[in-house]
């Protein structure tokens, strides 16, 4: 398993300063999520899409996933295009889920034509993995997954993480844990413990991007990526120092 | 790589409430079979961590560092 950052954390963050950030972090990879400052889109030329993996890879960062806005961006040619040439996979959005098996299995097929992969993120909900495992078997071989939306907020979260790990199987590609970061210290006893630990004897090799649970703990996880200035602390006051200690008698 | 050929699970703490990581870490430790190992995942090294196997799992484990700082700690815990 290799940690992320999903740009939720950092809507504003261009995708330089947000592979900085991994940096400092030791995070392995990048979830990009639509529309946020990063630049990167299926609207984007692959020249662009192509430096972007550049880039990233060169600090030794992957980009882990895109999540798409909504179903008619994530099962789009484009998005297809972009999940090849970023080596990475797109992601549709758990909320655009409940769209038709057949519909599923065609935008699977765009995605395995332009070599890209196409995950359909879902909650903990076994049975509604197991549904999604029947299009996955449909589809052409390793052109549809996975996407856990994992909740450390939902209470049954210990006690249905293993039905959904043995529903999911060798399909899971990718979690989004809501959490975790500044935020980890506050979920004692609300699943993250057993879920990594499952995960990792699952041999679960896949990326977990961290993501907060509410745009009320940007500034938080602002800090804890290192980020500096403009946080109304005057760090960003130029021309001198704006106080000055009159020490001397 | 190890185990045949296989990757080997590797257990990130770093996310991992701070009373709830050594627990996490035994009991995956506790759910290996003799000769299988993890790579365990942590923002600084570790060594409170070993100072507890010595004492819990005396001559039933190995500790190898891949990896030491400065930013992630990788250590290969394997059971004997």
């Amino acid at each position: 398993m290799r940690l992320a950052l999903s740009t939720a954390a950092a809507p504003d963050l261009g995708l330089a300063e947000l592979i900085d950030a991994c940096v400092r972090r030791g995070l392995a990879g990048l979830e990009l999520v639509s529309g946020d400052a990063h630049g990167v889109g299926p609207e984007c030329p692959v020249e662009e899409l192509a430096e972007a993996r550049r880039a990233a890879e060169a600090a030794g960062i992957a980009i882990a996933a895109f999540r798409a806005a909504d179903r008619a961006e994530a099962c789009s040619r484009a998005a297809a295009r972009l999940s090849a040439v970023c080596r990475a996979p797109v992601i549709l959005p758990r909320d655009t889920a409940g769209i038709p098996e057949d519909e599923l299995v065609a935008a699977a097929r765009v995605f395995a034509e332009e070599g890209g992969v196409l995950l359909v993120a879902h909650g903990t909900d076994a049975e509604a993995v197991a549904a999604l495992r029947r299009a996955i078997e449909q589809a052409p071989a390793g052109s549809l997954g996975l996407a856990w939306d994992v909740d450390p907020g939902d209470p049954g979260l210990v006690a249905r993480l293993g039905a959904v790990l043995d529903a999911a199987g060798p399909h899971l590609r990718h979690v989004l844990l809501i959490g975790g970061g500044p935020e980890a210290a506050g979920q004692e006893g609300r699943g993250v413990g057993p879920l990594m630990g499952r995960l990792a004897l699952a041999r679960y090799d896949g990326a977990i991007a961290l993501a907060p649970s509410t745009p009320r703990y940007r500034y938080a996880w602002g800090a804890w990526l290192g980020r500096r200035g403009g946080w109304g602390c005057g760090s960003r006051a130029g021309g001198g120092l704006p106080v000055r200690l009159d020490l001397e008698r | 790589m190890s185990e045949a050929g296989q990757k080997l699970p590797e257990l990130d703490v770093r996310v991992i409430p701070p009373r709830e990581k050594h627990p996490t870490i035994f009991a995956t430790f506790e759910a290996l079979r003799p000769g299988e190992s993890f790579i365990l995942v942590n923002d600084h090294d570790p060594r409170p961590l070993r100072y507890q196997f010595e004492f819990e799992y005396t001559g039933q484990y190995d500790w190898q560092y891949l990896e030491q700082g400065p930013v992630v700690w990788r250590v290969q815990i394997s059971k004997l």
